[in-house]
């Protein structure tokens, strides 16, 4: 049935509805706007104070609290909001060698972080390390690349998360790198690293597809790009499908602006890395229009820096 | 209202809740990343500030000892640096009061060094923290002149890791050439005994074949702890610790 004439039989069904429970818009495809505000941060490693004013490169940059203080504003005007890290929140600072990422984990659940993936340095205190000071975070961890059922972290890590922000439904995922030749197996002991593409595809492709999501973002611990046969978030991006975002860490990349690289399908996939030691916060604001047609009005397919 | 008009009703919202579902389209992406130490009028969050304190105290009481001074900056750099010497050497020295004077040399993994500088004047133990944060553990190998040749050739496809002033080499087209050590040619059927960390002796950085030396000794002395003991060993003598570039790892054009 065409739209058109179905409206027109419905019109009278309609305006007895519009009396009812269900607003008008449900009928009439107007053009809903709904902002979510995306903030971020990768390899934080343990850096709870400002970097020391000893005139060295980042004299006075980073520090969580002035981190949570900007986050608490940025919230105030974001009706709707999510706050991600990358991994690598663990080890660099003395904070973790004294207390095994509780304060580094407490802190983080104070500022109301949603989720965080794995970084490789998140294993320096052993899995079990990392399993004991679990109860400290509020927020889950999301990974779809570690096999982590023959150790302590089996069925304590999610594979994806979904999310729903003023009727948008944000599917999340997670990627680690390889944990062999960089990680002591003694460290990460039966965790079983599996092949992030593949895998990042087949949960983002469930996001879109079987959970309904309207987006889907995938936290990486890749790393941005390498020169060597090493997969990346490029590669990642190049040879994804359902992933509409890649917020990275590992490679401490500090970027004037998100990259962006077309998928399989040739779509966009913006990819964003926001530094090291939470010296900046990354901060992507997703503006999605809600309407019954195939195209978008408001669409501008650009990246606003 | 009649029955038909109820039923026209029901369907309609079947129909629209189900074929005729709004969808979500991504009109614009605005980046809004930002460094917030920049803003001055941010003042910090009280609540984390004091969540922060307790832990902080305990930190500074075990970590704001100062153990020595630098007589200038130290820069991490590759292939050779004033950071890296440091640790090298400091390595070096440690292994050698531990071991006696048979050491070839040190060697330390360039993504060890977690700092990219330190700067001159004091330094405090917690500094040596945040350079050497992790737990690992002098090692020693004796490894024959074909096994040198091929760890050293894969710091050199690294871009040249830190080793001690008793290993010179040059790199040309990306492979070591001219290595000497103690000032002697590498001989490939010699016997050296090296020292570095356990994470490199354990494979790390893709390092396997070093796994399979079966001459290898452990301890328990962590490279962050060699560090600190040789600065200490200068302030007890007087005098500032003072790593320069002396040419060790050179670029042959």
């Amino acid at each position: 049935m065409q739209r058109r004439t179905f409206l027109k039989r419905v019109s009278t069904a309609s305006s007895l509805m519009a009396l009812g429970a269900l607003p008008a818009e449900a009928f009439y495809g107007a053009e809903e706007l709904t902002r979510i505000t995306i903030m971020h941060t990768n390899d934080m490693h343990s850096r709870i104070e400002p970097f020391p004013m000893d005139g060295t490169r980042y004299e006075g940059r980073g520090g969580v609290a002035r981190r949570a203080a900007m986050i608490t504003n940025i919230r105030k005007e974001a009706e709707h909001s999510l706050l991600l890290d990358a991994g690598d929140i663990f080890q660099g600072t003395p904070y973790f060698n004294l207390f095994g990422g509780e304060v580094e984990f407490k802190i983080m659940s104070k500022m109301g972080y949603d989720a965080a993936t794995f970084g490789n340095h998140d294993f320096d205190g052993g899995i079990d390390g990392f399993e004991r000071q679990m109860p400290y975070a509020n927020f889950p961890f999301v990974i779809s690349n570690y096999d982590f059922r023959n150790t302590i972290l089996n069925e304590k890590t999610k594979e994806y998360l979904i999310f729903e922000k003023g009727g948008v439904k944000i599917g999340l995922t997670g990627v680690g790198i390889e944990l062999k030749g960089m990680v002591p197996k003694s460290l990460y002991k039966e965790t079983q690293y599996l092949d992030p593409i593949k895998n990042a595809n087949r949960v983002a492709k469930m996001l879109k597809k079987e959970l309904d999501c309207d987006y889907v973002i995938c936290l990486s611990h890749l790393g941005f790009k390498y020169d060597e046969d090493k997969v990346s978030d490029h590669d990642l991006a190049a040879q994804s499908r359902d992933i509409d975002m890649i917020i990275g860490g590992h490679t401490h990349t500090f970027l004037d602006a998100p990259v962006v690289v077309k998928n399989k399908r040739k779509k966009p996939v913006i990819i964003n890395q926001a530094g090291w030691a939470g010296i900046v916060l990354g901060r992507l604001d997703l503006v999605f229009e809600r309407n019954k047609k195939n195209k978008c009005v408001t669409c501008q397919n650009q990246l606003i820096g | 209202m009649t029955n038909l008009r109820i039923l026209v009703m029901l369907l309609s919202i079947a129909f629209l809740t189900t074929h005729c579902k709004p969808k979500q389209h991504l009109a614009k992406v605005e980046s809004k990343s930002q460094e917030f130490s920049k803003d001055k009028n941010l003042s910090a969050d009280e609540e984390i500030q004091e969540l922060i304190e307790p832990y902080k105290k305990l930190t500074d009481q075990q970590m704001n000892r100062v153990i020595g001074e630098f007589t200038e900056e130290i820069i991490k750099a590759q292939p050779e640096s004033t950071m890296g010497n440091f640790c090298a050497d400091a390595l070096y020295k440690t292994a050698k009061d531990y071991n006696g004077d048979s050491i070839a040399f040190a060697i330390q993994n360039y993504g060890g060094m977690r700092v990219p500088t330190i700067p001159g004047g004091e330094v405090t133990r917690g500094k040596m923290y945040e350079l050497m944060p992790f737990e690992n553990r002098m090692v020693f190998l004796d490894l024959n002149g074909k096994e040198v040749l091929r760890l050293i050739e894969h710091i050199t496809a690294r871009g040249g890791w830190p080793v001690s002033a008793s290993l010179r080499y040059e790199i040309y087209n990306d492979k070591p050439i001219g290595i000497k050590i103690h000032g002697d040619a590498l001989e490939e059927e010699k016997i050296y005994k090296i020292v570095l960390p356990d994470y490199i002796a354990n494979g790390g950085d893709n390092l396997d074949f070093l796994t399979k030396i079966e001459s290898r000794k452990d301890t328990d002395k962590l490279i962050r702890k060699a560090f600190i003991e040789y600065i200490l060993e200068h302030t007890f003598a007087g005098i500032q610790v003072n790593p320069q570039l002396d040419g060790r790892i050179s670029v042959k054009e």
